[in-house]
């Protein structure tokens, strides 16, 4: 029932290494951190080869990362999305997020 | 409420009224879609109406036929005259349901009415695809009385979506995240029970920025999911999650109606949500257009709006919307039609009109009184008075005018059915039906007027083949024509039938009594004996006893408002009854004489001409009592001698010449008093015996005038003269 988020920074493009689960118990943590990204940086991008699970929750707040980065003019990259993000995605017939 | 509720009945059978005029229009042209859409309008109205008031029972019948008519209307289901018949038995059949809930039976029908309605829904479901009865009957959200697993035959319905599956809208509360619930999960269940068609994740809701907590759920789901379980196995699904979610089930094939209440409900942009499920494939383009239709009849508020923000948006086609919107346009011209027209109680109206005859008699009152009084002033003001008396009563007689048409047309039902029964093949022409006629007439004219028909359909018009052998159409024609006559409105009733049998009309006019063996009649005399009471030659009542109603019951009923009725036929050619009727029942122009002390009115439109004769020249008239007027013979009658008066009269007595139905006559009257607009008021139930008064009224000086019976008069005179030339040829034989 853990995240862990690992941050790093390379010519104005925040990178977030995330690995664990993005849950009801996980997204008020992770939304405060992404939230100050937006607007501030020109790229966020998110390592989620370490997701090992999401629920609706999460789904919710990747939907809501995709549109407000887009309304903010911040580019969002999804990189590495495994199995256990592609199928709730896939569920819910959203199209999964993807990196360059 | 019960005044709505009244209002509903009326309206109900007016709409059912055209439903059966335009499916009969529908019948005789199968591609006339301006009758469909009427009658699709009719059922749609109805059924939203009863919806309205609760009476399920006319709601779930009239949903199915509307279904019918949807699909009628897409071309889906051929326009025949099958289902033109089917559709026309499921009319009755509502009129049966608006009868049973209007007498207050509740909706308590009894089991013969179960089964025939059963019946009908099955003829109807063979037009719809097999097994959709129930499913189309049960839209309530919540009920499980729905036992039936979908069916996909991928038709469409008409007004039902064409997808076959369920349809589910699912609202998640806020906070069933805190509350460990996943909707996630319980749509994930869904797969276990069949397949789920189509998602839609819906999350316009979702705030920005700060606003947005990830803790609270903003999401929605608008689920297609086709699969072998009912609405109880679906419900259960979510049955954890029931308090704190919103969640809408639609059975497959629902109607667009039901669409377009679920997203009402669902939503504040219930177009987005439309446009979403026309995007999943729950609902195509054309049901969408169908949901914006409705919306905006039902009054949506900045519909137009919404509309150009959607193609703005690329949302909806233009099309789509135009269609809409012309649609929108229609109706609202419908609707201000309709704003056109007040209903009245016709109590209300006949009490006004009572009213109104008081005041013309008290007007005429006051103007002899004014006559009688030497002030010039008076009398200008009083005729003015007069002049607006009588401009408020004719307004206020022709809002009881109606056209005849209306029930005319009611009448196509009635030849189409009984000639159908009887092996006939028979048109309905119908002539004037612009003719306006006092609507207390009208009403007391149906049932005659239908047993005329009856007649004339059962006796009158033979089969085609036999009319084919008697050198005949096939196709054999009941006209229905009314015009105006001198003061009167006609209605004839033609046929092009066998006409009727003057032999036969002879024996039994002998047998009764009503002539002797001997007496030479004319053909025309002879054949009105048919309305007297107890008139039937065995072999032409046989059919229609049973029905009730005699010639002399028509007859009766004609008479008992101021009317009369003849009858013409030539044999082999065909039979015409003629109905004469008065303009108007209560009030009456009339023209007022007087005979020794007593005043009496003759309507005035009766009246062609007066003219002044010499006593002497009267009383040498020898045999007959004929006169000669401008070379043409008239039969007269001195009313002194009529009403028994006994002194002799006025060297030059007057004479008014009648005309009723065509014929002339001429009253002998002491004298000619002048034009009287006067208010026809019965005779106490005492003189019910006197036959040739048929009213009575107050004149000026308070004296009571009474109102000649100008028809039964001119009968009299003619009957007389035939027995006097009859008695002359007799003796002389």
């Amino acid at each position: 029932m853990k995240l862990k988020i690992k941050k790093s920074a390379d010519n104005g493009r925040s990178m977030f290494s995330l690995a664990g689960e993005i849950s009801i118990y996980t997204v008020k943590g992770l939304k405060k951190l992404i939230d100050t990204e937006f607007g501030k940086n020109a790229s966020v991008e998110l390592e989620m080869s370490g997701i090992d699970r999401i629920d609706t929750a999460g789904f919710q707040l990747l939907l809501y990362m995709q549109r407000e980065a887009e309304s903010m003019n911040t580019e969002i990259l999804f990189r590495n999305v495994n199995e256990a993000v592609k199928s709730v995605f896939n569920f819910y017939r959203e199209t999964c997020p993807t990196g360059a | 409420m019960t005044d709505a509720k009244s209002i509903f009945f009326v309206e109900s059978r007016e709409l059912l009224d055209t439903m059966e005029k335009s499916l009969l229009t529908l019948e005789k042209n199968n591609s006339d879609t301006e009758s469909l859409d009427a009658v699709f309008r009719a059922v749609h109205t109805i059924k939203g109406n009863s919806g309205m008031f609760g009476f399920s029972s006319i709601e779930d019948f009239t949903h199915i036929i509307e279904n019918i008519l949807e699909s009628m209307r897409h071309g889906d289901v051929p326009v025949d005259n099958k289902i033109s018949e089917l559709l026309l038995d499921c009319r009755d059949f509502i009129e049966v349901l608006v009868n049973a809930c209007d007498s207050n039976s509740g909706q308590a029908l009894d089991t013969d009415n179960d089964e025939y309605r059963q019946d009908l829904e099955d003829a109807l479901m063979e037009y719809l695809g097999s097994g959709t009865a129930d499913l189309l009957k049960d839209k309530t959200p919540g009920t499980s009385s729905l036992e039936t697993g979908p069916v996909i035959n991928g038709r469409d319905s008409g007004d039902t979506v064409i997808n076959d599956c369920w349809h589910i809208s699912l609202r998640p509360g806020k906070e069933v995240f805190n509350l460990g619930l996943d909707p996630f999960s319980f749509i994930k269940y869904l797969e276990s029970l069949g397949e789920i068609a189509a998602l839609r994740t819906i999350y316009d809701d979702m705030p920005c920025g700060k606003n947005m907590d990830p803790e609270l759920c903003y999401l929605g789901f608008e689920i297609d999911f086709r699969g072998n379980t009912d609405r109880a196995g679906l419900a259960e699904v979510f049955e954890f999650m029931q308090d704190d979610c919103e969640i809408r089930i639609l059975p497959p094939k629902s109607s667009v109606s039901d669409y377009v209440r679920m997203i009402e409900e669902l939503s504040d942009e219930p177009m987005r949500i439309g446009e979403i499920l026309r995007e999943i494939g729950s609902i195509t383009d054309s049901e969408l257009s169908h949901m914006l239709e409705m919306q905006k009849s039902n009054g949506e508020p900045d519909t137009l709006h919404i509309g150009n923000i959607l193609v703005q948006e690329n949302m909806v086609q233009q099309s789509v919307v135009n269609a809409a919107l012309e649609k929108q346009k229609s109706m609202k011209k419908r609707d201000e039609q309709n704003r056109k027209l007040i209903r009245i109680e016709a109590d209300k109206l006949d009490n006004l009109i009572n009213l109104i005859g008081e005041l013309v008699i008290v007007g005429s009152n006051v103007r002899q009184l004014a006559g009688s009084r030497d002030s010039t002033g008076l009398v200008e003001v009083v005729e003015n008075m007069s002049r607006l008396i009588e401009e408020i009563r004719e307004s206020t007689m022709n809002v009881r005018m109606v056209q005849i048409g209306e029930t005319f047309q009611r009448f196509e039902r009635v030849v189409r059915d009984l000639s159908r029964e009887r092996g006939k093949e028979i048109d309905l022409v119908i002539k004037g039906g612009e003719t306006e006629l006092d609507k207390t007439l009208i009403d007391k004219m149906s049932d005659p007027l239908i047993h005329l028909i009856r007649n004339a359909l059962d006796h009158g018009i033979d089969t085609p083949d036999v009319r084919i052998k008697k050198g005949k159409r096939a196709r054999g024609t009941i006209t229905l024509n009314a015009f105006h006559e001198t003061g009167s409105i006609v209605i004839e009733v033609k046929d092009d039938g066998n006409g009727l049998d003057t032999e036969r009309i002879f024996q039994k006019s002998v047998d009764l009594g009503l002539i002797s063996p001997d007496q030479n009649i004319s053909d025309y005399d002879l054949i009105q004996n048919i309305f007297e009471p107890g008139f039937s030659t065995a072999e032409k009542v046989t059919n229609i006893s049973g029905r009730g109603v005699g010639m002399d019951v028509v007859r009766k009923s004609i008479e008992s408002i101021r009317g009369s009725v003849q009858l013409e036929s030539e044999k082999g050619t065909g039979t015409i009854v003629r109905i004469h009727l008065p303009l108007t029942l209560a009030i009456i122009d009339g023209f007022m004489v007087s005979v020794a002390d007593s005043y009496y009115v003759i309507p005035l439109d009766m009246v062609l001409e007066c003219t002044e004769v010499q006593r002497a020249e009267l009383d040498s008239k020898e045999g007959g009592n004929f006169l000669n007027l401008r070379g043409d013979v008239l039969p007269f009658i001195r009313m002194r001698e009529f009403f028994g008066e006994e002194n002799a009269g006025p060297e030059k007595p007057k004479v008014v010449v009648v005309e009723h139905a065509g014929r002339r006559a001429g009253l002998v009257v002491d004298d000619l008093i002048g034009e009287f607009q006067t208010v026809i008021k019965p005779l106490g139930r005492i003189f019910n015996g006197l036959r040739w008064i048929s009213g009575s009224t107050i004149i000026g000086n308070g004296e009571v005038a009474y109102i000649l019976d100008i028809q039964k008069l001119v009968q009299n005179i003619r009957n007389t003269d035939l027995s006097e030339i009859s008695a002359g040829e007799s003796a002389r034989g």
